[in-house]
C-alpha cells in the first residue's frame, strides 16, 4: 500500500508538470491538442492523488508502522476515528492534504470556469499546476509520507494529545483548503494578465474563490478558537500566535478583497486595487503555509520540527515577486475608467475598509515578525505580546465596525445628506440607548461601550434594512412579512448573505468585548470538600477518579456548582496524562450559556487528593461560537447561484404594425 | 500494489495522448470569450439597476438622485449593449432587419410622427442634444432622417438598403405591401 500511495505521488507529479507546462506552451503555440491534454492531465491528479490520500488513510488504519509517518502519529491504542487527524498531524500528510484539495479545487475551478475566462484558462491552469508542482516536488523529494523505515516498530509513537479533539477534524483541513485556496483567484487573474485580457474577464471566478478561501479560512479560525478555548487550559481562544496570526492574516486580506470586488463588479473601478489584493491575500497566505509548515517560529501549533522552511521561503519569494511583475507589466492597461463619484458612497465606505483591513494585517504581520528581525538586528530575540496587538488593533477593528454599519445604508454612486440621515436615525439612537443603558447599570469602559454600541448600531441597521425591504416587498407582491422576508433575502442573495455574515461578525465581536473587559479568573488549589466563590457561583470540588486507558492516565475531577445558594449542576474537568510524550492534555468543563459561560479547567492533580483548578466566567463568549454557522449559513446565501438570464432575441419589430410605443426617458423599469 | 500503480500511469497515459488522436476543429474562443465578459458585465449592470430599485423601495435613495442614476446606468447598458453587437460575428439576416427598420424609422420621422436615433434606432420624442440612449448627437440623427427624406421623395441620396438591393437584386421595399 506504502508503493502505490508512493507511486501515486510520482504520477501526480508527472501528470500537474505536464499540465503546467503543456497548458502554457499549447496556448502559445496554438495547439489545441495539447491545452486539451494538459488539462486532462490536470484533472487526472485528482485520480492519482485519491489513491494516494486512501493509501495513507489504509495504511493508518491497519496501523502499518513499517511506514515512518504512520509510525511517528499513531499507535496501536488510538481510535480508529482519529485517523483522519493523525493524516495530517504532520508536514508530510499535511502536504498530501493540501495538494488533495488543491487538485481537487483546481479541477472544478477550470470545470467550471466562467465563459468570459475560457480563452485565457490554458495560463489559469498552468499558474495553479504549477503551484500544485511545487507541494508534489516537495512530498515527492523532502517530505515523503510513504517514506520505509529500516525496521518495523512494534508500536508507533502516537497521535500528539492535543490533537484528540472534535476540533481537530476541522479547524486545520479548513484552515489549510482556506489557504490553498487562495491560490484559485490569484490563478484566474494571473492567467487573464499573462493572456493579454486586462479587463475584467477575472472578475466573477476569483470573487466565488475568494469567498470560498475566505469563508474557509473564517471556519477554521474559529473551530480553532474553539480548540484552544476547550483544551489548551488557559480559558482564552486567541492567543496572538504567529501561527494563528498567519491564518488572521490572508482572512483580512480576503476580506478586504471580497468587499472591493464588488466596487469592480458594479462600478467597474478599483481594478489594479483588486489585483494588488488578491496578489497580497496570496502572499500572506504561503506566508502562513510558511509559518505552519516550515516550523520557523515556536508556536503552540508546532506539533513537529521540520526543515522545510527554506524551501517554502523561496516559494513565497516567487509567490510575492511573480504575480507583482506581471501586474507592473500590463499596469498600464489596467486602469479604471471611471473615478469615485463621492466619498459619501459605498464604494468610499469599501475603499476605507480595505485600508483598514490592511492596517491590521501590516499591524499583525509586523507584530509577527517582529522577534525574527530583532534577532536579525539586534541580536535579541524580542516578542510583542497580546498587549501590543490589543493597543494598536482594537481600536482599528472598532472603526471597522463602524463601517460595517454605515456602509450598507450608504447607496452606490453617491449619497445625499439628508438619505444618510434618515438610514442611520434609528441604528444611531439604538446606539445611544445602548450606551445609556450600560452607563447606567455601572459600565463605564469606554471601549466596552463604543463595542456594544456599535455592535447594536450594526445589528439595528441590518434589521432596518431587512423590515424595510420586507415591508416593501409585502406590499408590492400583497404577501405577508414571512414570505416577503425570504422573497427579499432570495432575489438579492449577494446583499443579504453579506448582511448575514455582518451580524456574525457583531456575534463575534460581542465575545470579544465580553471575554476582553468582563472576565474573572481564580486559579486555587482545592482539597475535596473545599468550596470557592467566584461571583455568584460556588464551587465546591467533590473529588478526581483516575482510570487507565490504554495509552493515557484520565483524571476525571468532579465539582457541585451552587447559584445564588443553590444547586446548579455538576461539572467534569479532566486531564489526560499521556507517558509516551509526558504531556497532559485537559479537557475544560464548560457550562455555556448566551450571557455567560462558567469555565472549569484543572491543572495539576496532588498527591494528597487536593486539585489545582481555573475557574473563569467568561461573558458572552456563546455568541462566538453561535457566529460560525450563521457565518456559514450567510456565505453559502451569498455565494448561492442566481438564476441565468438567459439572452432572448427581441421580436422582429418589422411585423408589428403601425409607430413604436414611448420608451424613452427615465423611470422604474 | 504496484500492477495497480502500473495500470493507473497506464490509464492516464492513454487519457492525456488521447486528444492528439482525434482533430476537432478549433472554435473562435476569443471572440466567445469577449462575448462573454460583455454579457457579465451586462449581467453586473443589471444586478446594480435591480440594487438600485431595491434602494429606492426601502428609501435608502430619494426620488431625483434615484432618476438620475437610472438614466446612467442605462446609458451604461445601452453603450455595452452597442459594443456587444459590434463585437459579435455579423450576421446578415439580423443586419438586414436593421437597415429596413431604420429606413422605415427614418421615414415616419420625415412625416412628423417620430424621430430615430441613427445609431442605436431609439425613438426620440424632441430635438435633444443626444440621444438618450446611446449618446449619439442630434445633427447626425437629423442627417440621417434629411437623407431618408431625399431617398423617399426622389431628391437622390443614400438609400440605406441599396447595396443588399443591389447584391439581392430586388426593389425598394414598399411599406404596403407588408
Amino acid at each position: 500500500m506504502a508503493d502505490l500511495g508512493a507511486m501515486c505521488v510520482w504520477i501526480a507529479l508527472a501528470l500537474a508538470s505536464y499540465g503546467a507546462v503543456g497548458s502554457v506552451l499549447g496556448k502559445m503555440r496554438g495547439s489545441s491538442e495539447l491545452v486539451v491534454s494538459a488539462q486532462r492531465a490536470s484533472h487526472l491528479t485528482v485520480l492519482a492523488l485519491t489513491v494516494a490520500t486512501l493509501s495513507l488513510v489504509t495504511l493508518f488504519i491497519n496501523r502499518d508502522f513499517e511506514v515512518a509517518y504512520v509510525a511517528a502519529h499513531s499507535d496501536i491504542a488510538m481510535e480508529d476515528y482519529f485517523t483522519w487527524v493523525a493524516f495530517y498531524a504532520g508536514n508530510e500528510g499535511s502536504l498530501l492534504y493540501i495538494a488533495f484539495v488543491l487538485s481537487i479545487m483546481a479541477a472544478v475551478a477550470v470545470w467550471r470556469a466562467p465563459a468570459a475566462t475560457q480563452e485565457t484558462l490554458p495560463y489559469t491552469n498552468g499558474v495553479l499546476m504549477v503551484v500544485l508542482t511545487f507541494f508534489l516536488a516537495v512530498i515527492g523529494f523532502m517530505a515523503n509520507p510513504f517514506d520505509k523505515l529500516p525496521f518495523i516498530p512494534l508500536d508507533g509513537e502516537g497521535i500528539n494529545p492535543l490533537l484528540t479533539h472534535f476540533g481537530m477534524f476541522f479547524h486545520p483541513p479548513a484552515l489549510m483548503a482556506g489557504l490553498i485556496a487562495a491560490s484559485i483567484p490569484l490563478a484566474f487573474v494571473l492567467g487573464s494578465l499573462v493572456g493579454g485580457k486586462t479587463s475584467d474577464q477575472w472578475l466573477d471566478a476569483a470573487r466565488v474563490w475568494g469567498i470560498i478561501s475566505w469563508a474557509l479560512l473564517a471556519c477554521g479560525l474559529l473551530l480553532g478558537s474553539w480548540w484552544a478555548y476547550t483544551i489548551l487550559g488557559w480559558g482564552g481562544y486567541w492567543f496572538w500566535d504567529p501561527v494563528e496570526n498567519a491564518a488572521l492574516m490572508p482572512w483580512l486580506g480576503l476580506t478586504a478583497f471580497i468587499h472591493s470586488v464588488m466596487v469592480q463588479k458594479r462600478r467597474g473601478m478599483f481594478r489594479m486595487w483588486n489585483i494588488v489584493l488578491i496578489n497580497v491575500a496570496f502572499g500572506l497566505a504561503l506566508y502562513g503555509m510558511f509559518m505552519n509548515r516550515g516550523g520557523s517560529v515556536p508556536s503552540v501549533h508546532s506539533f513537529g520540527e521540520s526543515t522545510l522552511g527554506w524551501i517554502f521561503l523561496l516559494f513565497l519569494a516567487v509567490g510575492v515577486i511573480v504575480p507583482f511583475a506581471v501586474f507592473f507589466w500590463r499596469y498600464n492597461k489596467l486602469k479604471s475608467d471611471r473615478d469615485l463619484d463621492s466619498m459619501l458612497s459605498r464604494e468610499a465606505a469599501f475603499l476605507i475598509n480595505n485600508l483598514l483591513l490592511l492596517a491590521i494585517a501590516f499591524v499583525t504581520l509586523w507584530g509577527t515578525v517582529y522577534p525574527l528581525l530583532s534577532q536579525l538586528f539586534i541580536g535579541e530575540e524580542i516578542t510583542l505580546a497580546r498587549p501590543f496587538y490589543d493597543q494598536m488593533n482594537g481600536p482599528i477593528f472598532l472603526a471597522l465596525i463602524f463601517l460595517m454599519g454605515v456602509g450598507p445604508l450608504l447607496p452606490w454612486r453617491q449619497a445625499t445628506w439628508a438619505a444618510v440621515r434618515r438610514s442611520l436615525l434609528v441604528p444611531s439612537i439604538a446606539a445611544v440607548a445602548v450606551i445609556v443603558v450600560l452607563m447606567t447599570v455601572g459600565i463605564w469602559k469606554p471601549y466596552a461601550l463604543a463595542g456594544f454600541a456599535l455592535a447594536a448600531m450594526v445589528t439595528t441597521g441590518v434589521l432596518q434594512d431587512w423590515a424595510r425591504g420586507a415591508g416593501s416587498t409585502a406590499k408590492a407582491r400583497g404577501e405577508n412579512y414571512a414570505a416577503a422576508f425570504v422573497h427579499l433575502v432570495w432575489g438579492n442573495r449577494p446583499r443579504y448573505g453579506g448582511y448575514i455574515v455582518h451580524l456574525a461578525v457583531v456575534m463575534v465581536a460581542l465575545g470579544v468585548v465580553g471575554t476582553s473587559f468582563f472576565n474573572i479568573q481564580r486559579d486555587v488549589a482545592l482539597a475535596p470538600g473545599e468550596s470557592v466563590t467566584v461571583r455568584d457561583y460556588e464551587v465546591r470540588y467533590l473529588g478526581t477518579t483516575e482510570e487507565f486507558k490504554g495509552n493515557r492516565t484520565e483524571y476525571l475531577s468532579r465539582f457541585e456548582v451552587h447559584k445564588n445558594g443553590e444547586f446548579a449542576y455538576l461539572m467534569e474537568p479532566g486531564r489526560h496524562f499521556y507517558p509516551s510524550f509526558n504531556m497532559a492534555s485537559t479537557r475544560a468543563a464548560i457550562h455555556s450559556t448566551p450571557v455567560e459561560d462558567l469555565y472549569l479547567v484543572t491543572s495539576e492533580n496532588m498527591a494528597d487528593g487536593s486539585v489545582g483548578v481555573r475557574i473563569l466566567v467568561n461573558p458572552l463568549i456563546w455568541w462566538m461560537w453561535v457566529a460560525g454557522p450563521v457565518m456559514v449559513a450567510g456565505t453559502l446565501i451569498a455565494l448561492w447561484p442566481q438564476p441565468a438570464r438567459i439572452p432572448v432575441r427581441a421580436p422582429s419589430l418589422l411585423t408589428v404594425p403601425g409607430p413604436r410605443p414611448q420608451t424613452t426617458g427615465p423611470g422604474p423599469a | 500494489m504496484l500492477v495497480v500503480a502500473g495500470m493507473l500511469a497506464l490509464l492516464c497515459a492513454i487519457a492525456v495522448l488521447h486528444p492528439f488522436l482525434r482533430r476537432d476543429p478549433p472554435g473562435d474562443a476569443e471572440t466567445d470569450s469577449d462575448n462573454a465578459a460583455g454579457y457579465a458585465e451586462l449581467e453586473s449592470m443589471l444586478d446594480s439597476i435591480q440594487t438600485l430599485q431595491l434602494e429606492h423601495q426601502i428609501g435608502n435613495i430619494p426620488e431625483d438622485t434615484f432618476r438620475e442614476h437610472l438614466q446612467t446606468y442605462r446609458l451604461e447598458a445601452a453603450s455595452l449593449l452597442r459594443r456587444i453587437d459590434e463585437s459579435r460575428v455579423p450576421d446578415p439576416e439580423q443586419d438586414l432587419e436593421r437597415q429596413v427598420l431604420l429606413a422605415r424609422l427614418a421615414s415616419n420621422g420625415v412625416n412628423g410622427t417620430w424621430l430615430v436615433c441613427a445609431g442605436c434606432g431609439e425613438q426620440l420624442m424632441g430635438h435633444g442634444e443626444a440621444c438618450p440612449v446611446c449618446g449619439q448627437s442630434q445633427s447626425t440623427t437629423a442627417r440621417r432622417t434629411e437623407g431618408a427624406r431625399r431617398v423617399e421623395e426622389g431628391e437622390g441620396g443614400e438609400d440605406p438598403l441599396a447595396g443588399l438591393r443591389r447584391e439581392a437584386g430586388t426593389t425598394p421595399l414598399d411599406d404596403s405591401e407588408e
